[in-house]
């Protein structure tokens, strides 16, 4: 005779009651059960291991002082002070170079925006280049906020486009769309981050703290711009490469195992300067601004041209437009 | 007498920047980008036969109007150092853009209103900065060639 289902159900509770009952026992008896003695047997492997592995990055490597530092928005300003030099010092033992780490914040008033004139974009990469240069960006693994993305004329299927194209340009019948990070007013990787390491700024910018960033990589899924990248090493840069110019939210050399992205250059766009790679494109094509300025260019452009987002249909509302103008 | 000399100097100054229309923008000097400037270090003592016998500006391919053939339609023909516009006016080479607007007036609207060309200096109101028509564009081969791009991203590397 078969036994129902509800049986069945009913034996295995049985079944786990009785252990649990002689698990009781046993550490009635020994004063040590199970959970916590297999607890303690990986707290001795990992110390351990620790003993024998070689000595850590000094970046990201896990202090005393590391540990218990704050999230970024509960730091008071002397906490800040004493951890960009902690950082100051970090890469001057790693990399041998001094630099500067700042903290510069959102003016108030204003929102930045972007635009991209797609006729004009003729596919050089020479904002690809200044963005690594400018954001202290790892060269191996490569790690690049800006993807040049080469599309046939009359589509736009993201799917099949073309990344790695190489050579002269623009090419014929082509057309190139260069995509980073949206700075969306919805962002679905700040709502994925189970530690709250990245939040929006008032002026708009999606920034992360990297020191309270734990490497789970959710916001890297949710991203769908593919604009967030995942140090999977520590990052290597030449010496006389490294920009000086640091700041704690943007362009701090990161440590390993945590995310990434592109954040309009805020330590250069806070302080009145343009994004390094509307400085390095040649044709124009790259337009910034505060958009909550009348007499601003990314104001105008909203206003006079017909202008479209990626992903419209994601509700991400995104910061940085297209349009197409001679 | 010192006082009102360096007053009218100081009015002439504002009324020459002002009336050029540039009070509002910085354009970037051209005449420090180019090369030999000034032009009148070697043509103040060549003679025109020199001139011919040196060969220099032989390289000069000009591909910007059919039938154009006199050099003297944009340079001036007393001093070196200044272009000339269709009408007789005497303009330096920081004013190019001038010269350019006389037939690409609707290019030059379009530039004048940051919807045209490289930029640099900021967002910021006052701290933007122009570069001027002959600093992205050869004025005797205007039309801009194809250029190389940067190499690719590493295959499987990236993201």
């Amino acid at each position: 005779m078969t036994k129902s289902l509800d049986q069945k159900y009913i034996e295995a509770h049985h079944k786990w009651t009785e252990r649990e009952e002689k698990a009781r026992q046993e550490k009635k008896k020994t004063g040590v059960d199970r959970r916590t003695f297999l607890k303690g047997m990986a707290a001795v492997g990992a110390a351990s291991a620790v003993a024998k592995a070689k000595p850590a990055e000094a970046i990201g490597n896990l202090t005393f002082e590391n540990f218990f530092q704050k999230h970024y928005k509960r730091m008071t300003p002397e906490d800040k002070e004493r951890v960009f030099k902690r950082i100051q010092r970090e890469i001057k033992q790693e990399y041998k170079v001094d630099v500067k780490v700042s903290d510069p914040r959102p003016i108030p008033g204003v929102k930045f925006a972007y635009a991209l004139n797609l006729s004009l974009c003729n596919g050089n990469r020479r904002c690809v280049e200044a963005c690594i240069k400018e954001n202290n960006q790892s060269r191996s693994p490569q790690i690049q906020y800006i993807k040049v993305l080469e599309l046939d004329r009359g589509t736009l299927d993201l799917e099949k486009s073309d990344r790695y194209y190489d050579g002269e340009v623009p090419k014929k019948d082509k057309f190139y769309l260069p995509v980073q990070c949206n700075q969306c007013d919805n962002p679905p990787c700040v709502k994925v981050c189970p530690v709250t390491a990245t939040w929006k700024e008032e002026d708009g910018i999606v920034v992360i703290d990297y020191d309270w960033c734990i490497g789970c990589r959710y916001c890297q899924v949710a991203c769908p711009y593919e604009a967030r990248s995942f140090n999977f090493a520590p990052v290597e840069i030449p010496k006389d490469e490294i920009n000086p110019n640091q700041s704690y939210l943007s362009n701090r050399i990161r440590p390993k195992g945590v995310m990434e992205k592109c954040t309009f250059c805020l330590h250069r766009t806070r302080e009145g300067k343009y994004p390094a790679c509307l400085e390095a494109c040649p044709t124009g094509a790259r337009k910034f601004g505060n958009i909550l300025d009348p007499k601003s260019d990314v104001y105008k452009i909203l206003k006079e041209k017909h202008t479209f987002v990626l992903k419209e249909e994601l509700n991400t509302i995104p910061q940085f437009f297209y349009y197409v103008s001679d | 007498m010192v006082k009102k000399l360096t007053y009218v100097i100081f009015v002439s100054l504002v009324l020459f920047y002002t009336v050029d229309g540039f009070s509002d923008v910085e354009v970037i000097s051209r005449e420090k980008a180019i090369e030999f400037y000034p032009c009148s270090r070697c043509h103040a003592f060549l003679e025109k036969k020199d001139v011919q016998e040196l060969k220099k500006h032989r390289d000069i391919t000009f591909r910007h109007m059919e039938n154009v053939t006199n050099c003297f339609l944009c340079h001036d023909r007393k001093n070196p150092d200044r272009l000339v516009m269709l009408d007789g006016k005497i303009k330096r080479y920081d004013q190019v853009t001038e010269l350019c607007a006389q037939c690409h007036g609707l290019r030059f609207k379009k530039w004048k209103k940051n919807m045209h060309g490289h930029q640099t200096g900021g967002w910021k109101e006052g701290k933007n900065k122009r570069y001027a028509c002959t600093h992205c564009h050869n004025p005797h081969a205007p039309k801009i060639k194809p250029m190389s791009s940067k190499p690719a991203p590493h295959k499987g590397e990236h993201p």
